[in-house]
């Protein structure tokens, strides 16, 4: 028992201090780029049913905070990896600007809702629909 | 009139009640990442908790005294300490998920952090739980948690591709972006959502509590059979919608405020204040029947005076345990844990006690010297054993499930 329980700890230390691999680098950067995807997806149908008048302010605000803070979590996710080698370091190259393009366009919606201002939020609206494209692109290409 | 008035109220309060914090996320997780492909996971859950719940409200309803009490007598004080550890553990977890729910609820509603609102949502549900007599507390809950029809409206109103989503209720696999083991994490937590432990013990002790007897019976298994049955339409819905609004964008959904927006996108201003009620008002209900739970079954096993029929002061042991069961809950969201990820953590271990729950029913439940005429027919027995065996599977499934799929990745 006692041996079972030390061999599962010394396990758990292990797996903590082993260097990072290519797939699992390439399976952090797919979870991150997912989550992107989702937050993404869901800023932008928060926005267009805000800019229709259909949400209230206390609700968008919450809606767009999460999707933010998914974003900033997904990218500090992968910034935080240490790349193991050449494919990994152009596949972080990749998606690092993505994931700050959708973190921009989320807090830059926000704001235009916040101000009331129609044209910078239907603006930012668009720019999610097109870096949704692009994540969705780099997230076939990931898997 | 006044017995019609009964039965449709219980029915409405068992279809209110029905849903949870766990149903809310397990719902709109699974049909965002696999449409209405693990529809008939919630049609089988919510078949075994009505077959699992009816038994328990006829052992209390005949026998006047609530599963847990017997299950200690009937199998002994150390089999029942291991039942009591395991299901207390898995109940404390779900009242922590439910609190960090209604907490969510709040912020959708006002935008304030939630972890703000976590002490003074757990002081509001200590006061309910002293305060306020169980019948009014479980009806006005449970009737409000009715807000959450909504979603089948919204559902509708989404004017549903038809014909994508049968096609998907009679698939029996996962899409192309999943796997087998995701599949099976998320039937596991769906059938652990309906088939939640602490709704059997709620239910059974709160047959106690307001006083069933035989002449009871009839009413207790319509609300069964009625009320449960269309709690689980509501998590079909709720699924639904998910799967119209996200799964086309390839999107996961690991927010409530992301399970409401399609009623936003529907139903506008008015569905949103309705959805966000129905949220507080499921899962404010639900942390009132986690909280009772925790102080029934420690209660029950020690055999100490228990409930809301008496004053707390003569429960005290009873009362000291719901609020150290709430502080507990609230310590576990202090830590700025995610509510949503304590939720798929409770479904999980929920699935692996799930045995120790359902188990003792079914023993208890054959015991004539309990029920005398009314034990279990031979259709219920092989419908609780093979419901058994469901349960059996699911529960040595659910932690390597978790484990290899990385909570469902």
């Amino acid at each position: 028992m006692l041996i079972g329980l030390g061999a599962v700890l010394l396990a758990v230390v292990l797996a903590g201090v082993w260097p990072q691999t290519p797939g699992g680098f390439r399976s952090t950067v797919e979870t991150s780029v997912q989550d992107a995807v989702s937050a993404v997806g869901t800023a932008r149908l928060a926005g267009q049913t805000a800019l229709r008048g259909r949400t209230f302010g206390a609700y968008e605000s919450t809606v767009l905070d999460d999707a933010r803070e998914s974003v900033a979590t997904a990218t500090s996710d992968v910034l935080e990896l240490q790349v193991p080698d050449e494919a990994s370091r152009q596949s972080r190259d990749q998606v690092l600007p993505l994931l700050q393009e959708s973190a921009r366009l989320i807090g830059d919606l926000g704001t235009g809702l916040d101000e009331d201002d129609q044209t910078a939020a239907s603006a930012a609206v668009d720019g999610l629909g097109a870096v949704r494209e692009r994540l969705v692109t780099a997230l076939e290409g990931l898997r | 009139m006044k017995r019609i008035l009964a039965v449709t109220l219980g029915i409405l309060t068992a279809i209110g009640g029905f849903v949870d914090i766990g149903d809310l996320v397990a719902n709109s997780e699974t049909g965002a990442r696999f449409g209405m492909r693990l529809a008939w996971v919630v049609l089988v859950g919510v078949v075994g908790i009505c077959v699992y719940a009816e038994m328990s409200g006829r052992v209390a309803a005949v026998s006047g005294r609530p599963v847990f009490d017997l299950v200690r007598e009937r199998l002994g004080p150390r089999v029942a300490l291991a039942n009591l550890a395991g299901s207390y553990l898995v109940t404390l977890l779900t009242l922590g998920a439910e609190v960090g729910g209604v907490a969510l609820a709040i912020q959708l509603a006002t935008s304030v952090h939630y972890l703000l609102w976590v002490p003074i949502v757990a002081f509001v549900l200590w006061v309910v739980l002293w305060k306020v007599k169980f019948e009014p507390m479980e009806r006005v809950f449970g009737l409000a948690g009715l807000a959450l029809v909504v979603f089948v409206v919204a559902f509708i109103a989404l004017d549903p591709p038809w014909d994508r989503l049968a096609g998907q209720v009679t698939t029996f696999s996962p899409p192309a972006a999943e796997d087998w083991g995701t599949y099976g994490f998320f039937a596991v937590a769906l059938f652990a959502a309906a088939m939640t432990p602490y709704e059997v013990f709620f239910f059974s002790s709160g047959g106690v509590e307001e006083k069933w007897s035989r002449r009871d019976l009839t009413i207790e298994r319509v609300n069964v059979f009625i009320g449960f049955p269309l709690g689980g339409l509501l998590s079909l819905a709720i699924m639904g919608c998910a799967a119209v609004v996200y799964e086309p964008l390839g999107a996961r959904v690991d927010t409530l405020g992301q399970t409401a927006l399609p009623v936003a996108m529907t139903l506008g201003k008015l569905g949103i204040a309705v959805v966000i009620l129905g949220f507080f008002a499921a899962t404010f209900g639900a942390a009132l029947e986690t909280g009772l739970s925790a102080g029934y079954t420690v209660a029950q096993y020690f055999g100490w005076q228990w409930g809301k029929l008496v004053r707390p002061r003569q429960a005290a042991r009873f009362h000291t345990v719901v609020l150290v069961s709430i502080l507990l809950g609230v310590a576990m969201l202090l830590t700025a844990a995610d509510p949503i990820a304590i939720t798929e953590y409770s479904l999980v271990f929920s699935a692996v006690a799930l045995p120790l729950t359902y188990l003792p029913i079914l023993i208890v439940a054959n015991d004539r010297d309990y029920l005398g005429d009314q034990v279990n027919s031979r259709l219920t027995n092989v419908l609780g054993v093979t419901y058994l065996v469901v349960i059996l599977v699911v529960a040595i499934a659910a932690v390597p499930l978790m484990i290899l799929t990385g909570m469902g990745g």
